[in-house]
């Protein structure tokens, strides 16, 4: 009888030895295999993207960049520049020899430059800030303004005119004219954000925007003459 | 002769195979340790193996990351750039009417004998007002309406009122409905 035992038990021993050893640490390992070779596979594909990334990054010149960035900021601003809008388009208006006779901003709204919450209307694919213009010349010189208005930075566009008579050969037109900006992105340097690169048909516009007018501003035009503080406290 | 009756050949043979059972049973359970082993043992490489690799996966992820840093300026630079560029794309492809030069111009040439009393030019709308000297040169400003270019230009024309002034003069307003397309040239 006990013979008969001993021999069961060998057997026995290892099926609750097999039982055990798969209950507390194979079932628990393949599920660790599992997961890992789960988080394995997108840490391949994250740096699979960063490699991406950083090919393109590595392949962009950063001075080049730079001067593009610059030419694309003066055609389209990144906040309501309502000075220099007013500057160009008095500007342009005295190159045409025209008469200004109203320059206003109606609705200026916020002009604080991190404001991304900008309105915008359904059709609208930048947002814009409209001037008021009456000027006054000949029917020619008023043509002339349109266009110069159109190639000139920052951009801008005639949404509407209405032209009256004077006198003779002198026309006053009213001209509403819209001056476009964008703020900037809000995601800039996320590390896992892809590069997305610019394509040959924006390569065309920035090309088309090396054409537009840039006009000088001098910065005394707009700096009002503050008076400045003493640089000696202690003398009166 | 002498004979022997073996009695007890019905015990030995179950005793037989009953050892056989105990044997193969203790075969299977060597063999059963044996497998299990080599399937811990493949497990346990496997584990190994995965860990060695998250981590050199992880390291390497975390140099890109440390590249990516340093060029963040680039990165910068290229998003803001992207980002302008593909807005004034789709502002300069949308649909637009015809140039305000071009309207003026054709306006200007079919109303050489026509005073403008005004000129609204919306969106996509114009709003002439004129005044005619005579009933001739107001026929043939309607019917240089009809041309090829102006076809071009508008997609409707409505006369919207005549009305015949005190000096013979006929003061006129049309209304136009301007033709929108989707623009090659830029800018």
């Amino acid at each position: 009888m006990v013979k008969k035992s001993k021999s069961f038990l060998f057997p026995g021993l290892i099926l609750v030895l097999v039982i055990l050893v798969s209950l507390f640490w194979l079932r628990p390992k393949v599920a660790t295999i599992i997961k890992a070779n789960r988080e394995l596979t997108t840490s391949k594909k994250t740096l699979a993207e960063l490699t991406q990334k950083v090919t393109i990054l590595g392949g962009l010149s950063q001075p080049e960049l730079s001067e593009k960035v610059d030419l694309v900021l003066k055609v389209l601003p990144s906040e309501k520049d309502v000075p220099r809008n007013l500057f160009v388009l008095k500007r342009l208006a005295l190159d045409s020899e025209l008469m200004v006779n109203e320059l206003s901003i109606p609705e200026v709204g916020e002009i604080a430059s991190s404001s991304a919450e900008t309105k915008k209307t359904k059709d609208e694919i930048l947002p814009s800030l409209s001037v008021k213009l009456t000027l006054v010349g000949s029917r020619e010189k008023i043509i002339n303004f349109i266009q110069q208005v159109e190639v000139t930075a920052p951009l801008m566009r005639v949404s509407s005119l209405a032209i009256s008579q004077k006198g003779e050969g002198l026309d006053e037109a009213m001209i509403d004219i819209r001056t476009y900006f964008l703020p900037f992105p809000k995601t800039i340097g996320k590390l896992e954000q892809p590069i997305v690169p610019v394509t040959s048909q924006e390569e065309k516009v920035f090309n088309d925007l090396a054409s537009f007018k840039l006009l000088e501003t001098n910065e005394s035009t707009f700096s009002a003459t503050l008076p400045v503080g003493k640089t000696d406290l202690f003398s009166y | 002769m002498k004979q022997e009756i073996d009695f007890l050949k019905g015990q030995r043979v179950g005793g037989e195979f009953k050892t056989k059972l105990f044997h193969s049973l203790k075969v299977g359970s060597l063999v059963l340790i044996l497998a299990y082993c080599l399937v811990a043992a493949a497990v346990f490489s496997y584990w190994l193996f995965l860990s060695q690799q998250t981590a050199k996966i992880n390291n390497e992820i975390a140099v890109k990351k440390t590249k990516i840093t340093r060029l963040k300026e680039v990165e910068s630079l290229q998003l803001v750039l992207k980002q302008r560029l593909s807005s004034l794309d789709k502002f300069f492809s949308a649909k637009k009417g015809p140039s305000f030069k071009g309207l003026l111009a054709f306006i200007g040439q079919i109303s050489t004998e026509i005073r403008v009393k005004e000129l609204k030019i919306a969106e996509d709308k114009m709003n002439f007002s004129g005044i005619a000297p005579n009933m001739a040169t107001l026929e043939k400003f309607l019917q240089d309406l009809k041309s090829e270019e102006s076809s071009a230009l508008f997609s409707k024309i409505t006369l919207s009122s005549v009305d015949r002034q005190e000096d013979g003069s006929y003061l006129f307003n049309i209304l136009f409905e301007k033709k929108l397309r989707l623009l090659e040239t830029k800018g």
